[in-house]
């Protein structure tokens, strides 16, 4: 091998060490046919437990009404909607990588796509919490949805609020049968693996009859790419709509049109470090260092570091044009994000997305597995922010000084934000136990061995 | 290296000669004609100008991206995208006109102007002469500067020996491409602000640079796939290159047609929803009178038609369908940078036969000297080390 090539020209192969298509089933079978470890048992627990706080901070809510939460005059938006948006960013990487990347032929997203596409889903599920939960009487809630009922009322169909019910229902769903169809033939080789009645009777039933013949494949193959389509625009739209919440009213430091975009980019930049954190434990604690291999997460640096420059180009642009409007709201909203009473969100905000993923420039630091795991915390941390400095500085500075305020969260914003994460990770670590989380038959297609000519002499 | 990808015949002789000759000619009948109304003349040359640029500009992103994803699909489409954006530095000698012209063009560099408008004193530390000059000079300096280099190494890569120095090339270019791409994201976006936003300098949307950079990337895709039919037509690379990658064109096409689509309703949609004065100035007098029906033919010819019949894959892998598509956005695209530049001034439609000789004078120069570019070196580039992929390359 000539050293003094840059190796990276050479496509290097996506699966190392070896492994033969039995083996890879053993590998991402063996989590869920094992006995599950002392350490799964605690973090169920753990999540459990942050589970009920959630339910419980909710069910003090609806007793007591909003006025639990930190809200007040000015602000009247706060960690709740920086939550719903901050999961639905993070339920970003899955359908990116599972639709956009798949049209893209870009095979290597194959290791990780089951297990963001999973992120997603549950990430949907706790972003949809939020906005259940705002509308104060809680039990008023399905009027979100078009159902014409004996007062003749309908909801506001040029609120974006209420194309978010729609947009984040779509997505759910898409993404749902998305990650469903992806599973089908895996449930399938569990149902064929399974030693016990029960077990073959569930994921046969899952797996809808699944005999992997070419025709099956062949109507799947199908599926899959007319599903990787629909989902694709959605991958877009679900932000923008998210984006539209803030970019249609009037408010300077909201009212910007670069926000759609804006959103979309800092949406997948937040998906990729949430799937780089628990994706770095999980290859470690399941032996999968050779199905995701250095080269995945080299590509998922990258990844974090185009969005976060994408992200930067927004906060730049936004800063410049507030300058050159020559508007003094405008300029003041953004000469408060920086030096007002919210700088330090800013400025975590700032340092955490921009300035963190620029150590990814360098393959050293790409190869650096701590590092990479800092930083998607970093970036996690970043994001929140961002929606946070979004929401509550345009907020609190209004038009008139007599109507400022300073937003502080209370006890049930803050443990109601901390309880969301349990509600994600028991259902992480419930989906760890019973589902593959690595497409099995995908990844077996990436092989060298699926080529049918593979063991022709060359 | 294989002679037989060399530019012969009508496209390497008589074309590029006549091209020049014609565009020369039309280039200067569009100053005679036009210099009676000095506004008028130098909006036309505006809007010619930063149409073909903007192929110029999206063929470069193209290149750029190519390396920077790995691509390898894409090696045997890319030596047109190389040969194209190596014409900047002709774009930069036809910059001239518009200093030339900045006077009947730009409201802010007028002292009296500024004297009595607040908000042009606000912006003027931006807003002015030499800064524009110099902003522009810097714009110049950054594409020139990637366009030669990735063209010239991409050149160079031809006469390589061995697959080591070819590999060492591409290792360059590929490291180059994260830094390329920033800086080429800055330019595009500023210059954008520059040269067209500034018209009506009130006025200002953040995603001004994204709009102009989507069409650029559009049309830029489409100038690629009609100008290798057009090869192909003249037996050059016909069997190289295939359905396969014109399939693979036209899905990056349709990409981008609902890519600008997704912007320009954005950048529309916000304005619209929040109706704040100093937003919808802008629109306002793009959506009445004749203004307003070309909203529509955009919507139309640059969304809807496009959408509905290239969708499908053999719509794609037609090139019937495929080169239809593609004549249709690159007019669209010189409507939609009509529609961002003439409603500025103009409550008519302003088509004049100074648009028609700016768009040949420019287009010829730069036809010319793309083609001389073209003969001078093979079609493709023969020593990528991803070559054979391209080659091989079937989409399912």
């Amino acid at each position: 091998m000539n050293t003094t090539v840059d190796l990276e020209v050479k496509r290097r192969p996506l699966v190392t060490g070896n492994q033969t298509f039995e083996s890879i089933s053993d590998i991402v079978c063996k989590p869920v046919e094992a006995t599950p470890p002392k350490w799964w048992h605690i973090a169920l627990l753990g999540s459990i437990t942050l589970l009920a706080l959630l339910m419980s901070m909710i069910g003090y809510l609806v007793w007591e009404g909003i006025g639990v939460w930190g809200l007040n005059n000015p602000v009247g938006w706060g960690w709740a909607i920086v939550n719903f948006v901050f999961w639905v960013g993070i339920g970003h990487a899955g359908t990116l990588i599972s639709a956009i990347l798949f049209l893209f032929r870009q095979k290597w997203r194959t290791s990780i796509n089951r297990f963001a596409e999973a992120m997603t889903v549950f990430a949907v599920i706790c972003a949809l919490v939020f906005p259940g939960i705002h509308v104060g009487r809680i039990w008023m809630a399905y009027f979100m949805f078009p159902i014409p009922n004996s007062m003749a009322m309908w909801p506001n169909f040029r609120s974006a609020l209420l194309w978010d019910v729609f947009a984040v229902g779509t997505y759910f769903t898409v993404s749902l049968l998305f990650w469903y169809v992806g599973l089908l033939p895996d449930l399938a080789t569990l149902r064929d693996r399974a030693k016990t009645k029960t077990k073959k009777i569930v994921y046969g039933l899952f797996a809808l009859g699944w005999r992997g013949s070419s025709r099956q494949w062949h109507h799947y193959e199908k599926a899959y790419m007319i599903l990787a389509a629909i989902a694709t625009p959605l991958v877009l739209s679900v932000h923008s709509i998210v984006s539209f919440d803030f970019a249609t009213s009037q408010l300077p430091g909201w009212h910007t049109t670069i926000f759609p975009p804006y959103f979309v980019a800092g949406a997948v930049f937040s998906g990729f470090a949430m799937v780089l954190t628990l994706l770095l434990i999980a290859r470690q604690i399941f032996n999968m260092k050779e199905l995701v291999t250095m080269r995945h997460l080299e590509n998922m640096c990258k990844f974090i570091l185009a969005t976060g420059m994408m992200v930067g180009y927004a906060y730049a642009m936004e800063f410049f044009m507030a300058w050159y409007s020559g508007n003094p709201y405008e300029q003041f909203a953004f000469t408060n994000r920086a030096f007002g009473n919210y700088a330090w969100a800013y400025w975590i905000m700032v340092s955490c997305n921009v300035l963190s993923p620029q150590f990814f420039w360098f393959k050293r630091f790409r190869n650096n597995i701590k590092l990479m795991w800092v930083i998607s915390i970093f970036v996690n941390i970043g994001m929140w922010f961002e929606r946070f400095v979004i929401t509550v500085t345009s907020l609190s500075r209004d038009f008139l000084p007599s109507s400022w305020g300073y937003y502080s969260p209370t006890f049930v914003d803050v443990c109601t934000f901390i309880g969301s994460f349990g509600l994600f990770f028991t259902l992480f670590l419930l989906f760890l136990k019973f589902l593959p989380m690595v497409a099995i038959s995908e990844v077996k297609g990436v092989m060298p061995e699926a080529n049918p000519h593979h063991k022709e002499a060359h | 290296m294989d002679k037989t990808h060399r530019l012969t015949g009508f496209l390497a002789d008589k074309l590029p000669k006549w091209s020049l000759i014609i565009g020369i000619i039309a280039l200067a009948l569009g100053f005679l004609l036009g210099h009676s109304n000095d506004q008028s003349m130098y909006l036309s040359y505006l809007t010619a100008y930063t149409f073909f640029i903007s192929i110029v500009l999206g063929c470069m992103f193209l290149v750029i991206v190519q390396h920077l994803a790995r691509g390898g699909w894409g090696v045997v489409v890319r030596r047109v995208p190389e040969q194209m954006m190596a014409t900047i530095p002709t774009f930069a000698l036809l910059f001239i006109p518009i200093l030339f012209g900045m006077h009947s063009l730009y409201e802010w560099t007028h002292a009296s102007a500024v004297a009595h408008d607040h908000l042009l004193q606000m912006k003027a530390p931006y807003l002015n002469v030499p800064f524009f000059v110099i902003r522009n000079i810097i714009y110049f300096a950054v594409w020139i500067g990637i366009a030669r280099y990735y063209n010239r190494k991409s050149l160079a890569q031809d006469y390589v020996a061995s697959d080591d120095e070819a590999e060492q090339i591409t290792a360059g270019m590929q490291k180059r491409s994260a830094i390329s791409i920033l800086l080429y994201a800055l330019t595009v976006s500023f210059a954008t602000f520059d040269w067209m936003m500034s018209l009506k300098p009130h006025w200002f949307s953040t995603v001004f640079g994204v709009y102009y950079f989507a069409g650029a990337v559009m049309t830029a895709l489409c100038f690629i796939s009609l100008t290798y039919m057009i090869l192909g037509r003249h037996k050059h690379l016909d069997t190289v290159v295939t359905k396969e990658h014109y399939h693979d064109l036209g899905k990056l096409i349709y990409g981008f047609v609902i890519f600008w689509t997704y912007i320009a309703f954005s950048q529309f949609f916000l304005t619209w929803y929040a109706n704040i004065p100093e937003f919808v100035q802008w629109y306002l007098p793009r959506s009445v009178g004749p203004w307003r029906t070309m909203a529509s033919v955009l919507v139309w010819g640059h969304f809807l038609i496009p959408l509905f019949v290239f969708m499908s894959r053999h719509a794609k892998r037609n090139l019937k369908v495929h080169s239809g598509i593609a004549i249709l956005l690159l007019v669209m695209q010189y409507l939609d940078i009509q529609f961002l530049i003439k409603p500025n001034f103009f409550t008519d439609i302003h088509f004049t036969l100074v648009d028609v000789a700016f768009l040949i004078g420019i287009g010829g120069i730069v036809l010319n000297r793309f083609l001389v570019r073209l003969k001078q070196e093979s079609l493709m580039p023969v020593n990528d080390p991803y070559l054979q992929e391209s080659l091989d390359l079937e989409v399912y």
